[in-house]
């Protein structure tokens, strides 16, 4: 009785903070008193917002930190949006977000997304700013936890270490679907733009971590792509393809050992395939991606080139059981070669389960056992890494 | 006894009851089951005439059914869908309402707004019946 009162308290809270936030960014921008509610429904302004607290533990291997085999909570995540629509066809809108997972990020504030958005035609949507970039299925919701019901997306094509790498482009992109009729309907999108890495973020610390040594500066020239994906004739089945080109990723720093100056230009490529089917209680998935890797690096006076080649992919299963239970079992496989040499490869299985007190409220846990090492970092694991290690987390989240 | 014949009596009503897709006036598109499966999962998000389409959910048993109806999913994994859009910028969430009046009322006011509604709407210029869904099955 007292955890069902609790329960209600806690949706009620949910609901209020929904209702007080767009009067609260009204305020925020100089609107006042009588004018605020005209003001707020003049320019439909909505405001949304999540916050994740999770719990990692692993067996045999640290990721993501050096104490992850003891259980760690430094695993959370939050975001905060306003989304207006003042003109019929104009949507504005922009989100922060903040995260830590274990050693990256540790609560640095970013802004996710901020964009303009033309709806010109069914065939033609513009959005300029900084905008997500779809990049297989999932790219673009990868810190959406409400959205899926693992806690942790497919490593093998999204590593959550990495959502930056990948995540937004600062510069435009248009898409569209058009209708087929019988033969089902087309959706694309091209993208294309630049990025600035934070030098405190997750992808400058792990460049840091893995080729020891202090990042100053990260930023790609250029990033475009697209994705189509055809909504088949057969009922919610569709297939997706994404291709995505990085020029020009430049990295500035310097070396831990020695101090001297050491400078990365890389170009790098990515297919993703993408199948997904969604018959009434079930999704089911199948990803894969190749990336391409090549550039130089000079430290000191030493200029050598390298390659990295990475494929990877996975197959899942989502039940959605009840209105308030989903359960969810993966397979994938992970493969990286440097210079043509395979350096790691091997398998892993998920399962996970999410149960949804209320509809704004889930409760995660999920069990992995990886047959691989695949972005298990050795200056993560002093004591060696092992090719067989196990991962458990759990995650709560609520949004409004 | 009472009790029983009036619980029965709503069960039928509601199976029997007809839901109908309401539409801003200034919607001129033809709606369809298709066309309307595909707008509550926020694959079209745009009417023909590039209009916004602004989707109001009434959190009834009428939406509900049809809700189900129509996308095989329940209304809750259905917004979970919506989050998705809406978290990763690409869209805004439907628009919330308790019942079918204040549904009706939002689809008059806002251009490009559609509703699915349990009721048969009053007659206002500023609305239309894009279609009728029958009496779908309960899921």
């Amino acid at each position: 009785m007292r955890l069902r009162r609790s329960i209600r308290w806690a949706g009620q809270r949910l609901s209020l903070a929904g209702r007080w936030c767009a009067p609260a960014l009204g305020i925020f921008l100089g609107v006042t008193n009588a004018q605020e509610q005209s003001f707020i429904e003049a320019i439909n302004l909505e405001a949304h917002g999540f916050v994740s607290f999770g719990y990692l533990r692993t067996w045999e291997n640290n990721v993501y930190d050096s104490d992850t085999i003891d259980g760690t909570t430094e695993f959370y995540e939050a975001a905060l949006n306003a989304i207006a629509r003042p003109w019929e066809r104009v949507r504005l809108g922009a989100q922060l977000f903040v995260r830590d997972l274990g050693h990256y990020d540790n609560g640095r504030v970013e802004l996710d997304w901020a964009y303009a958005d033309f709806q010109l035609h069914p065939l033609f949507d513009v959005q300029l700013g900084r905008v997500k970039i779809p990049l297989g299925l999932y790219n673009e919701s990868q810190d959406i936890d409400a959205a899926r019901s693992s806690v942790l997306l497919a490593q093998s094509l999204y590593p959550t270490r990495l959502r930056d790498l990948q995540v937004a482009v600062d510069g435009g992109k248009v898409s569209g679907r058009a209708e087929m009729g019988d033969a089902g309907a087309l959706s694309y999108t091209m993208f294309g733009g630049t990025k600035q890495f934070d030098r405190d973020g997750a992808y400058a610390a792990y460049v840091g971590q893995t080729s020891r040594m202090t990042v100053n500066e990260a930023a790609v020239k250029a990033v475009y792509g697209g994705m189509v994906q055809w909504d088949t004739p057969v009922p919610d089945v569709a297939l997706r393809f994404t291709a995505y080109q990085a020029r020009d990723i430049v990295i500035d720093g310097v070396s831990l050992f020695g101090g001297q100056p050491v400078h990365f230009v890389t170009d790098s490529r990515s297919l993703v395939t993408s199948l997904q089917w969604e018959p009434r209680n079930w999704t089911f998935a199948a990803e894969y991606l190749n990336i391409a890797t090549a550039g130089e690096s000079t430290a000191g006076a030493v200029t050598r080139p390298y390659e990295f080649d990475y494929n990877g992919g996975y197959v899942s299963a989502t039940w959605h059981v009840r209105s308030w239970l989903d359960g969810y079992v993966a397979s994938e496989y992970r493969h990286s070669e440097v210079a043509g040499r395979p350096t790691s490869f091997g398998w892993s299985w998920i399962a996970a389960i999410n149960v949804l007190p209320l509809r704004n409220w889930s409760l995660k846990a999920e069990y992995q056992y990886q047959d691989n090492a695949v972005g298990v970092l050795a200056v993560e694991n002093p004591q060696g890494v092992s090719q067989s290690w196990h991962l458990f987390a759990l995650k709560t989240t609520v949004d409004f | 006894m009472r009790a029983a014949v009036a619980l029965l009596l709503l069960l039928i009503s509601t199976a029997a009851s007809a839901q109908v897709a309401v539409v801003n006036i200034g919607v001129r598109d033809a709606v369809d089951r298709d066309h309307l499966r595909n707008i509550l999962l926020g694959r079209v998000t745009t009417w023909t005439d590039g209009t916004q389409v602004v989707l109001v959910l009434a959190n009834d048993e009428a939406t509900r059914v049809a809700v189900f109806d129509l996308t095989g999913r329940d209304l809750d994994r259905l917004l979970r869908g919506w989050k998705r859009i809406l978290f990763s910028g690409n869209g805004a969430m439907p628009l919330s309402t308790t019942g079918a009046n204040e549904a009706l009322a939002l689809v008059a006011q806002r251009p490009g707004a559609i509703a699915i509604v349990g009721v048969t709407p009053p007659a206002d210029p500023r609305i239309r019946v894009a279609m009728t869904l029958g009496a779908p099955a309960e899921p």
